[in-house]
């Protein structure tokens, strides 16, 4: 199914330049929680859809989930929230072009919000983050499983929003201006972000030059 | 402020001087793809980073059936039931094929 086109039906005709932002908006605020899902979707077709933006946007979110958090059960809690919240107010959304970083910008609220109310617990030893699983040794080399190591170590000196910084520049190859409107803070001051935090990672890795 | 400044100059305001770069940044938006080659990650690192963030793909279809769960209102202990109760059949199959099975 293209999501795209059935997404492109599904759409309002409001102001598009801010429909997006004012959509997470809310949702950040926890005001717009409307259960009206797009009329043009029957019930059969809304769960292939909530499917294909698991399948579609789910590792991403993941991605940027685990890099706020650290934590792998978290990261999943917010890619369930993300992606019910993204539906729930898919109608808001004026521009199908702009879903994922929509979805991201969602996705990264959710994960802040989540992290606020982590800190204000007490954390037990054990629910201290790990080192990555990498899963069977089959085909990975002690040195490799070790580099990956000293990867997830310098990724855990950086704060939380220069984490998700990098992943979504390094990993999800977004524009910076698209990054700087996910993770909600000016363009100068996302790119002296990302590159503070490639020069600590470099640094604490000892490749910096 | 002047303009180009050198790279040791923007090295010395990385590790020192955020709001300095900041503000050059915002001035001199062109400067980004010079800070950007210089601050560029090696491959092996990015691969790395890449490794440590990976979404496990079974997480995706838990998180799927979730989702589908709780759109059609049953709850996730329910949801967890009836995967315990589908895990013990076929446990009951396996082990009664085993018993059965002529020696």
């Amino acid at each position: 199914m293209n999501l795209s086109s059935s997404l492109a039906g599904a759409a309002v005709s409001a102001d598009p330049a801010v429909a997006a932002d004012h959509a997470v908006a809310d949702i950040s605020d926890g005001a717009a929680t409307s259960a009206v899902q797009p009329e043009v979707v029957a019930v059969g077709t809304a769960d292939a859809l909530i499917e294909d933006l698991v399948t579609r946007l789910g590792p991403a979110i993941y991605r940027t989930a685990f890099s706020i958090l650290h934590d792998r059960a978290a990261a999943e809690d917010v890619v369930q929230e993300t992606i019910v919240k993204a539906w729930t107010n898919m109608h808001t959304l004026q521009e199908t072009a702009a879903l994922t970083s929509w979805v991201l910008r969602i996705a990264h609220n959710v994960s802040i919000s989540m992290l606020r109310k982590r800190r204000a617990l007490p954390v037990a030893p054990d629910e201290l983050p790990e080192a990555p699983n990498l899963g069977p040794d089959i085909g990975v080399s002690v040195e490799h499983k070790s580099a990956v190591n000293d990867v997830w170590v310098a990724l855990g000196s950086l704060d939380e929003l220069s984490r998700s910084i990098v992943v979504l520049r390094e990993i999800e190859g977004l524009p910076y201006e698209e990054i700087a409107r996910i993770v909600g803070i000016p363009l100068a001051a996302m790119k002296t972000r990302l590159f503070r935090a490639r020069r600590q990672l470099a640094e604490e890795l000892k490749e910096w030059r | 402020m002047k303009h180009p400044v050198s790279d040791r100059r923007l090295r010395n305001w990385l590790a020192d001087d955020p709001a300095r770069l900041e503000q050059y940044l915002e001035q001199f938006p062109d400067e980004t793809e010079r800070i950007d080659t210089l601050t560029s990650l090696s491959t092996d690192t990015r691969t790395c980073i890449d490794e440590v963030y990976v979404a496990p793909r079974f997480a995706m279809d838990a998180i799927k059936a979730q989702i589908a769960a709780q759109r059609s209102g049953m709850s996730p202990t329910t949801l967890l039931g009836d995967m315990v109760a589908g895990a013990l059949a076929t446990a009951s199959i396996l082990f009664i094929d085993d018993e059965e099975t002529p020696r």
